[in-house]
């Protein structure tokens, strides 16, 4: 009998050996699949009798969902087949090494290629099968519905490989670490260990830099996870980020041009892996002799990599207990550690508890390796929080105000996200003087050491708050002082096309510096202003979407009569929007208060389902097409408070002491002398400019509310700097400490 | 036939198997007998491919064993606790040899299991352990192979099934040439059946010889002495390798032929001396004692 006979021929026995696996995986991927697809297919033709929409758009939606999120794959369907990776790894071991059968499996007549290839050919059989007939019959479900379409079947055959080379990555892993380990149950652990370690350094390289970085800006974490090449789990997730919009999975068939690398990636992994695992097969005896680790060289090695991330681990653990001395704290954590670890790994690697004293060369490398780390990092002994690149390898830069957030972003597929992320992803400014004003503010910021967030006794601190004055201080002393600090986030994008993101904590005065000249370039407000966006005004200009528009002039409250659902007038609203965008300049929004707000929304379909998209604009008296519009449909008003109408103004002084916060009150009627300059230094605080915080020129510390005489109305808000009275400080100090104060409670 | 040229094993620091080499002939009963830690089931597994030494070579008819099928297939190994597939029945095993020997008969199984008196439908985990083990005999027997490799396959057996399977082998290497190898500690057993014997301790070979030219080569002498200096003389003529007394009667186990011994205690004065056979067991306990192995030191120690 040929080889190629007896392979298939014990092939078959084994195979129906294993179809109690078979059996179960097809029951577990039935009901993720086909039953998924057939209860979503029925719930959303349900709901289709009962809509008024045109009944060929529904179903063009109820197609798409049942793409994107029943067959694409998602976080399940990837956990699913890790779990059957491990699964089917360790049985096929069993097959192969437990030593209750390696005496029969060993002595019989078959080549251990043979073996070794048809258990482990028949494991993948098993995967395919279960996975492959259900997404059949996922297809098949789509079809009784009549909800199938082709791009159904290529994102099910896509699915279907993708899931199929995480499965054969995980496999060898788990392979692997069943051969460098004595049993099941430590193989599973080896395995999870080779799994994770990849990402564990990954976490614990963030965890630390954001503990220890003054400068460091905390990503997402999938953005962390994503980088790894050696953990099938980093290249999933890499995989499934690159293409994957919320819960869609791998449905975004637009991204698939970005997968290729992760494909290629897997591809090397599934063969270096699965070579390794061959080898290892090849070379482990068949007798353990009951040793935890079969090949001896590897033990220091696997000790070594568990003390040096457990210590680190347990380290930014205990750091995290105390801001003010979490270098101790973590010290003493990662000391702990390295010794719980070392008399735990050496009874678990040597199978006996009288051996923890052994393993010193192996404790002493992972000790000194460890230390050294957590001190690089404590110590910053790389200069990462002065680092700079140099101003000529800048290709551009992103320049990111942490009050940015109030702008609303929606990336190309129209998904709102979070405006931070975006704008540091998306934002490239190019201006050679841009540059060159940011990286002089930067250096004199790094050579001052005045960039990150300081606490009182000039120790950095991480806990962001307002400088407040103790005392009534005048805020533009305290802002030409340097006192006035905001958080600003900044990505240089370098020539080699790396990227260098930092978080500084700045002065006002310097942010307003690089502010001043970014805001009138067109590509910085093309970046911040999502109103400018073209994929955004198609949705807008749209007029097959339930368009609405609607006007809010300060200090007034919203009326009914300020809004739209005229498509052409929405239209012209929003063209208008973007050229007085387009046109408004720092000087505008540095010294002016808005009027009013423009408010656009508009309902769209995509692929996801119905969305909104809203966008929210302050208007000045500059912006003369918003003006002229908004007076041709009578919504314009330069209203003022009317002063006949106010009862009371209220003025609130905070001061921030080192044990706590006090509050004065002051109340002034009409009459008074302090009621015209308090009235006429009043601004809402709504939105005073979207360049720079407000308290860049306000009084710091004050706060406003003005009632009126009916009773309805009341506003709040706070002082312009320049026309604040002198005379309202002067009151403060002859006013008594409000005793009802809360701090914290307004 | 078996070569074993030079075989080494070791586990870590510890050495199995040291430097081995015998011959293993068709036709022949080999029985391979040890002190425990001896090494035999280590060897057995090296013939048997299931292990790689580590030095030397092990021919089956002039091929390697390990990893190859074709010397392989001339082979079955029956291991001191056989495994059986979970939740299967003799009919399972018997399939599944079937597909992996080529000269597997399935007639000959089932009547064996008719004639063992077992039910081969029935599972085999509500066997006792010596039905397993005759279900293992009983598989190795219908492979049909050239050599049965048995590692403690006696023990745990009853009598009248000790007395079958040692027909069944006599039966089986003259119909068509099976050689057994026997490992196992009951050495009375062994004696009725084996040809050749290996004598195993720490690793190595004390020796490995026919039976009958091993007994030739031991002799008992049970004698009494006129005085204590023809004892003495006795030890300076003849090599003894054990002494008992009890009383004025010695019994003395000597290394040499049975006449060369009988002309040596002519030239003593002796009152009564007579040349007892000696059991495969006494000449185990004596090659032993002579390195060491001594259950009088055993019960000093303990």
């Amino acid at each position: 009998m040929t080889s190629k006979n007896s392979f298939w021929k014990f092939s078959r026995w084994n195979f129906k050996k294993r179809a109690w696996v078979l059996a179960v995986l097809l029951v577990v991927w039935f009901f993720a699949l086909p039953v998924s697809v057939f209860s979503k297919a029925g719930t959303m033709i349900r709901g289709m009798q009962q809509s008024i929409q045109p009944l060929e758009k529904q179903m063009e939606w109820a197609v798409n969902m049942i793409v994107n999120r029943s067959v694409s794959g998602n976080g399940l369907y990837g956990a699913f087949t890790l779990a059957m990776g491990i699964f089917l790894a360790l049985q096929g071991f069993s097959w192969n090494n437990h030593q209750s059968r390696v005496d029969m499996y060993k002595s019989v007549p078959v080549k251990e290629n043979t073996r070794f290839f048809y258990i482990n050919f028949n494991s993948f059989l098993i995967f395919c099968l279960s996975f492959g007939i259900n997404m059949v019959l996922a297809n098949i479900s789509a079809v009784l519905w009549g909800v199938w379409s082709g791009r159904l079947l290529a994102v099910s055959v896509f699915s279907f490989f993708i899931h199929l080379m995480l499965f054969a990555s995980v496999y060898f892993v788990t392979l692997i670490a069943q051969m460098l380990t004595g049993n099941i149950a430590l193989g599973f652990c080896g395995a999870s260990v080779i799994l994770l370690i990849e990402p564990a350094c990954f976490l614990l390289g963030r965890s630390l830099m954001s503990l220890f970085y003054k400068t460091y800006m905390g990503r997402e974490i999938y953005d962390v996870l994503r980088k790894g090449v050696v953990s099938p789990l980093s290249v999933y997730i890499g995989m499934y980020k690159s293409v994957s919009l919320k819960n869609m999975g791998f449905a975004n068939m637009k991204n698939y041009g970005g997968i290729w690398k992760y494909i290629m990636i897997f591809l090397i992994q599934i063969i270096l892996y699965g070579s390794i695992a061959y080898i290892l097969h090849r070379k482990r005896p068949a007798q353990t002799g009951g040793k935890t680790i079969i090949f001896s060289k590897t033990k220091p090695v696997i000790k070594c990599s568990i003390m040096i991330l457990g210590s680190l681990a347990f380290g930014i653990f205990l750091a995290k207990f105390d801001e003010r001395a979490k270098a101790w704290y973590g010290f003493f954590g990662v000391l702990c550690a390295l010794m719980i670890l070392q008399v735990v790994l050496q009874a678990v690697l040597e199978g006996d508890f009288k051996e923890i004293l052994k393993g010193k060369t192996s404790f002493g490398i992972a000790a000194v390796v460890t230390l050294v780390i957590f001190s690089v990092f404590v110590f910053d002994l790389t200069g990462f929080d002065s680092y700079l690149p140099k101003e000529e390898k800048v290709d551009s830069f992103a320049f990111v105000r942490a009050n940015d957030y109030c702008h609303y972003f929606y990336n190309e597929d129209k998904v709102s996200v979070s405006s931070r992320e975006y704008l540091l992803e998306n934002m490239k400014i190019e201006d050679e003087e841009a540059k060159r004003i940011l990286f002089s503010e930067l250096r004199q910021a790094i050579e001052n050491d005045d960039y990150y967030y300081k606490e009182d006794n000039g120790n950095a601190g991480t806990e962001l708050k307002k400088d407040m004055p103790s005392d009534a201080e005048d805020a533009s002393t305290a802002y030409e002082d340097g006192n006035i600090k905001e958080p600003v986030y900044v990505k240089f994008c370098l020539e080699n096309g790396k990227e260098i993101i930092r978080s500084y904590y700045l002065p006002l005065y310097r942010i307003r510096n690089c502010y001043c000249y970014l805001y009138d370039l067109e590509e910085y407000k093309e970046s911040v202003y999502s109103a400018l966006k073209g994929y955004i005004a198609d949705e807008i200009l749209n007029r097959d979407n339930s368009n609405y528009a609607y006007y809010r002039s300060y200090p007034s409250m919203v009326t009914s009569d300020n809004n739209t659902k005229d498509p052409v007038l929405v239209e012209k609203l929003f063209l208008a929007m973007q050229s007085d965008l387009r046109n408004r300049t720092s000087e505008t929004v540095m010294t002016m208060a808005p009027v009013g707000e423009l408010n656009i929304a508009t309902n769209y379909k995509n692929d996801l389902q119905n969305r909104s998209i809203y966008l929210s604009m302050p208007v000045y008296t500059v912006d003369e097409e918003m003006v002229a519009l908004l007076k041709e449909n009578g919504w314009f008003r330069l209203a003022d408070i009317d002063k006949e109408s106010v009862s009371v103004i209220r003025v609130f002084q905070y001061q921030e002491g080192s044990d706590s916060s006090k509050r004065k009150v002051l109340e002034i009627y009409p009459k008074e002398p302090l009621f015209d300059p308090v009235m006429e230094a009043f601004c809402l605080s709504e939105r005073l400019n979207d360049v720079v915080d407000s308290n860049a020129f306000t009084k710091i510390g004050y706060y406003v509310e003005i009632e009126t005489v009916d009773g309805y109305s009341s506003y709040s808000g706070i002082l312009f700097r320049e026309k604040f009275p002198k005379e309202l400080e002067k009151a403060f100090e002859n006013a008594d400490y409000d005793e009802e104060f809360l701090p914290g409670m307004g | 036939m078996i070569a074993v040229k030079g075989i080494t094993k070791k586990f870590d620091n510890f050495v199995a198997v040291n430097q081995i080499d015998f011959e293993m002939r068709e036709g022949m009963v080999f029985g391979l007998i040890g002190t425990n830690g001896a090494g035999k089931s280590t060897l057995l597994r090296m013939i048997s491919g299931v292990c790689r030494a580590d030095a030397g070579e092990i021919l089956i008819d002039e091929l390697s064993v390990y990893d190859n099928p074709a010397a392989k297939e001339k082979v079955f190994f029956i291991a001191d606790e056989p495994y059986f597939f979970a939740h299967s029945n003799a009919v399972d095993m018997e399939k599944y040899y079937a597909m992996v020997y080529k000269t597997f008969n399935k007639d000959e199984f089932y009547k064996l299991m008719t004639q063992f008196g077992l039910d081969a439908k029935r599972k085999i985990a509500t066997y006792s352990k010596g039905m397993k083990k005759q279900l293992a005999f009983i598989l190795g027997l219908s492979a049909r192979t050239d050599y049965l490799l048995c590692d403690e396959t006696f023990d745990g057996l009853d009598p009248v099934m000790r007395q079958a399977i040692k027909s069944l082998l006599a039966k089986e290497m003259g119909e068509r040439g099976l050689t057994p190898v026997i490992a196992s500690h009951n050495l009375r057993e062994l004696e009725d059946i084996c040809d050749t014997v290996g004598l195993l301790h720490k690793g190595g070979v004390l020796l490995s010889k026919d039976l009958d030219e091993m007994k030739c080569c031991i002799q008992k002498v049970q004698c009494v002495f006129k005085d204590e200096t023809e004892y003495e003389k006795a030890a300076a003529i003849c090599r003894i390798m054990k002494t008992e007394r009890r009383g004025s009667l010695y019994t003395l186990t000597i290394r040499g032929e049975k006449d060369e011994t009988l002309q040596k205690f002519d030239s003593l004065e002796t009152i009564f001396c007579e040349v007892l056979p000696l059991t495969l067991e006494e000449i185990f306990i004596s090659e032993t004692e002579v390195v060491g192995y001594d259950i009088k030191k055993l019960i000093l120690e303990i």
